[in-house]
C-alpha cells in the first residue's frame, strides 16, 4: 500500500528539517545507532496514552547535517500485535515535537537478513522517503564474509548503509544518504510526511498468509544472494556463539557463572561504589558545613546547609551505585548474555506462573522499580505482566540502599566491614525469594486464562563498547537523578520548615518536638510503637513515600538538629545511637532496626512506582491493590519481627 | 525424507534437522511463531536444551531460538533423515 500525500501545500514549514525515524527489529542495533546518531542528547519521551517510550533527539553537530531522530520500539512487524509494534506504527504517524516523520531507516542486523529483511518490506508500504542500515557491520565484514550493498539496495529500490555499532562507522554516510533522500524528487512530493493520512495509515492493510509465504521466500533468496552465497564466514560466527552457549548454557556450569555474574554484579555495586560514595558525601559534607559557617545565624543558611545541601547530599551519595547498577545489566544486554539468562531461568519461574522473559524486568527492579515495570511491557501475556509487575517493588531497588547502608551500619558499628556486606548481599537474597514467594502466591490466586509465551531470539555473542554503555548509564543516572531531585527539594524544604517552626523553644531537641512536624508525628506513635520506634522515625517513613532514600535524609534532618555532628552519615549513626525513648532506654535497638529493615524490604513507598504500577497496567485498581496489600504486609512482618526479637532479647 | 506420522519441533533429537511444514496451536502462538521468522520451508535443529527442562534451543539458519516445549510442540516438521551440514 503507498500512500500519497493529498496536499502539498502548507507543509513546507516542516520541511526545513528532516525527521528521520528509526524502524527495526528487537536486536537489530537500533538503540546503539540512535546513541550514535544524537551522541545520546536526547529525550525520553511518554508516548501518550501509554508508557512505551521512545527516544527524540536532534543529530550530533558533528553529523553536520541537521535533522531529528526518533527511535521507535523494536518490532518485526509493522502490522500490529502487541503494544510495543502498536507504538511504533503510531509513532511513525503522529506529530511529534520535531515534527511528522518524514524519512524512515529501517535497521536490519546484517547477520540476520532473512528474518530482518521482511520488516523493510512492509515499511516499503508506508512510502515515505526510505534507506535501509545495516547493522554488525564489524561482523560482516569479518573473516570471508561477502556482502552485497548493491544487490540490496537494488532489490529494496533504496540506499543502503552499512553501519558498526561498536565504532560508529558509517555515521557520515547516514547523514549524506538522508540529505541526499531529502533532495526534492522529480516526482511527487512526499516529504511532507504522511500528515493527512494519520487515520487512514493506521489500517495498514496487512498481508495475507499467502503474500506473507510469498514474501518470505523472496527476502530468503535475496538474503542468499547478499550473502554471496557465502555464508561460511557467518557460520564461524555462529560457531563461536554456539560453543559458548554449550558452556552457559550448561545445567552445571551455566548455572554457575550465572550465579557467579550475579554475584559480580551485586558486589561490584557495594565494593565499586564506596570510595565514590565516601567522596559524594564528603563534598556535601564539606559544602554543608561551609554555607553554614557564613552566617551561622541567618535562617536562610540553614536552610540551604542543613535542609537542602545535607538531603540531595543524601541521595547524591547513591549514584555511585545506581550508575553501576545501570552498566551492568547493559553489559550483560549488550553482550548478548541477558537472553540466556532468560533460557536458564525459563523452567523456576514457569513454576512462580512467570517466564524467563520476566527475569530482565525483575533483574531492572534491583536498579529501580520505575524502568523496570516498563521493561514488563515486552511479557505478552497480560498474566505474566500482572505478577511481574506486583513483585517488582519488592526487588531491592537502589533507593533502598541508602537506607540498609545505614541500617546496617548500625547494626555493625564498628564492625568489620565485610560483615555490613554480607548482610546486605542476604538481603538482596531475601528480596528475591520473597518475590518468589509472593509470585506463587499470586499465580495460585488468579485464574489462568491465558497462555504464557516465552519464544524468543538469542543474538550473537557480541562484545560491548564500553564507551556506548558508559555514555548510556550516565544518561539513564542523569534521567533519574533528575526525576527525584524536584521531589527530594520538595520534602527537603517540607521537613526542615517543620521541624525549624515554630521557633522559640528552648533547647533545639525540645524545639522539635514542639514543632509542626513534632505535633504531627506524635498522632503516629500508636500505629508505630508496635514496631518499635517512635514518632520520629514514623515521620521518616511516611515522608519516605516521596522516595524511600528521603527516608535517610529526613533522619538525618530530625536528628541532625538534637545531635549536630562533623561528618553526616557518622553523625547521624551517633545521634541513632544516642536517641532515647522518653523512659530513657535506647530507641534503636538491634530488634526495632530488623524490624524497619524488614518494612523496608517490603512495604511499596514510592510516589513514582505507585503512578508507574497504575499507568502501566492501565487500572488504578493494581495500583491501590499493590499498594494497600504491600504495605500492610510490611507492617504486619514489621511489628511480628520487632516482637519476636526483642522478646528474644529479654529472654 | 521419511514420511512417518505428524511429528512437531518437540519430537526433534538433539543434532537432528528437520523442516518446518505448518503450524498448531491458538492464532496468537502461530503468529508469534511466524514472527519469530520460523516459516514453512525454514531447516531447524535441535542443539540443546535449557537446565532443568527448559526452553529447548534450535538453530535456523545463523539464529538460535529459544522455544518452550509447548511452543515447540505448535511446529509441525518434516524429518530430514541425514544430519547434513547445510544452510
Amino acid at each position: 500500500m503507498r500512500f500519497h500525500p493529498e496536499s502539498q501545500d502548507g507543509s513546507t514549514a516542516e520541511l526545513a528539517r528532516p525527521v528521520l525515524a528509526l524502524v527495526g527489529a528487537p536486536n537489530s542495533g537500533k538503540t546503539t545507532l540512535y546513541n550514535w546518531l544524537t551522541s545520546s542528547h536526547y529525550r525520553v519521551v511518554n508516548y501518550p496514552g501509554s508508557t512505551v517510550e521512545y527516544a527524540v533527539g536532534k543529530a550530533a553537530p558533528r553529523l553536520q547535517f541537521d535533522f531529528a531522530v526518533i527511535d521507535t520500539p523494536g518490532t518485526y512487524s509493522l502490522f500490529p500485535k502487541s503494544l510495543d509494534e502498536e507504538v511504533t506504527l503510531k509513532a511513525l504517524y503522529m506529530s511529534h515535537s520535531v515534527g511528522r516523520v518524514t524519512h524512515l531507516a529501517v535497521v536490519v542486523d546484517g547477520t540476520q537478513l532473512d528474518r530482518h529483511l521482511l520488516l523493510a518490506k512492509q515499511a516499503k508500504a508506508i512510502g515515505l522517503p526510505m534507506m535501509v542500515i545495516v547493522t554488525m557491520a564489524d561482523l560482516i565484514r569479518r573473516s570471508s564474509v561477502k556482502f552485497r550493498v548493491d544487490v540490496l539496495a537494488q532489490a529494496l529500490d533504496c540506499p543502503v548503509v552499512l553501519f558498526d555499532g561498536r565504532m560508529g562507522q558509517g555515521l557520515q554516510q547516514i547523514a549524506q544518504t538522508l540529505r541526499q533522500i531529502s533532495e526534492p524528487p522529480a516526482g511527487p512530493d512526499t516529504r511532507g510526511g504522511i500528515k493527512a493520512h494519520a487515520g487512514e495509515a493506521l489500517k495498514l492493510q496487512p498481508w495475507s498468509d499467502d503474500q506473507l509465504l510469498l514474501e518470505q521466500s523472496s527476502v530468503d533468496s535475496l538474503a542468499r544472494e547478499v550473502w554471496h552465497h557465502e555464508i561460511k564466514g557467518l557460520q564461524e560466527i555462529y560457531h563461536a556463539t554456539a560453543s559458548a552457549d554449550r558452556i552457559l548454557l550448561h545445567p552445571v556450569y551455566g548455572m554457575l557463572v550465572f550465579f557467579l555474574l550475579m554475584s559480580l554484579l551485586f558486589t561490584s555495586i557495594y565494593w565499586l561504589a564506596k570510595p565514590m560514595m565516601e567522596g559524594v558525601d564528603l563534598v556535601f559534607t564539606g559544602a554543608s558545613e561551609w554555607v553554614l559557617h557564613q552566617q551561622p545565624d541567618s535562617v536562610l543558611f540553614q536552610f540551604l546547609g542543613e535542609g537542602l545541601l545535607k538531603g540531595f547530599g543524601s541521595v547524591m551519595v547513591f549514584v555511585p551505585q545506581i550508575f553501576i547498577l545501570f552498566f551492568g545489566i547493559g553489559l550483560l544486554e549488550g553482550s548478548g548474555y541477558l537472553a540466556r539468562a532468560a533460557t536458564l531461568i525459563d523452567r523456576p519461574f514457569a513454576k512462580l506462573g512467570l517466564s524467563g522473559r520476566s527475569f530482565v524486568p525483575l533483574l531492572s527492579g534491583f536498579a529501580c522499580a520505575v524502568p523496570a515495570m516498563m521493561a514488563s511491557r515486552n511479557l505478552s501475556s497480560r498474566r505474566d505482566r500482572w505478577i511481574t509487575n506486583f513483585i517488582i517493588p519488592l526487588m531491592t531497588c537502589s533507593a533502598r540502599l541508602p537506607v540498609y547502608s545505614l541500617l546496617l551500619g548500625f547494626l555493625f558499628f564498628n564492625e568489620p566491614a565485610w560483615k555490613a556486606g554480607v548482610a546486605l548481599a542476604g538481603l538482596y537474597l531475601a528480596s528475591a525469594v520473597l518475590g518468589a514467594l509472593a509470585a506463587g502466591v499470586l499465580n495460585l490466586l488468579l485464574p489462568r486464562r491465558e497462555v504464557s509465551f516465552f519464544m524468543m531470539e538469542l543474538p550473537l555473542y557480541r562484545r560491548p563498547r564500553l564507551t556506548v554503555l558508559f555514555r548510556q548509564s550516565l544518561h539513564r543516572t542523569r534521567a533519574y537523578i533528575l526525576r527525584a531531585g524536584p521531589m527530594i527539594f520538595f520534602f527537603a524544604l517540607l521537613i526542615w520548615g517543620g521541624t525549624h517552626f515554630p521557633t522559640g523553644a528552648g533547647t533545639r531537641a525540645e524545639g522539635l518536638e514542639k514543632s509542626y512536624l513534632g505535633q504531627m508525628g506524635h498522632y503516629l506513635t500508636p500505629v508505630v510503637k508496635p514496631m518499635g520506634v517512635d514518632w520520629r522515625v514514623g515521620i521518616g517513613m511516611i515522608s519516605a513515600f516521596a522516595a524511600r532514600e528521603v527516608f535517610v535524609s529526613t533522619l538525618a534532618i530530625i536528628f541532625q538538629v538534637t545531635g549536630g555532628e562533623a561528618s553526616r552519615s557518622e553523625g547521624l549513626l551517633k545521634a541513632m545511637g544516642e536517641a532515647r525513648w522518653p523512659d530513657g532506654s535506647p530507641l534503636f535497638t538491634g530488634a526495632s532496626v530488623m524490624a524497619l529493615i524488614v518494612f523496608f524490604m517490603v512495604a511499596l513507598q514510592c510516589m513514582s512506582t505507585f503512578a508507574v504500577a497504575s499507568k502501566e497496567n492501565s487500572s488504578l485498581a493494581f495500583a491501590i491493590t499493590q499498594l494497600v496489600v504491600l504495605n500492610l504486609v510490611a507492617y504486619g512482618l514489621a511489628v511480628g519481627v520487632f516482637q519476636i526479637f526483642s522478646m528474644a532479647a529479654l529472654s | 525424507m521419511n514420511h512417518t506420522e505428524k511429528k512437531t519441533l518437540q519430537d526433534l533429537k538433539p543434532l537432528e534437522s528437520a523442516e518446518v511444514e505448518s503450524f498448531a496451536g491458538s492464532p496468537d502462538m502461530i503468529a508469534r511463531l511466524r514472527e519469530l521468522g520460523i516459516r514453512q520451508g525454514l531447516q531447524v535443529s535441535l542443539i540443546g536444551q535449557a537446565p532443568f527442562w527448559g526452553p529447548k534451543l534450535f538453530r535456523a539458519g545463523l539464529t538460535v531460538l529459544a522455544l518452550r516445549q509447548e511452543e515447540a510442540s505448535c511446529v509441525f516438521i518434516q524429518s530430514l533423515k541425514t544430519d547434513r551440514r547445510r544452510n
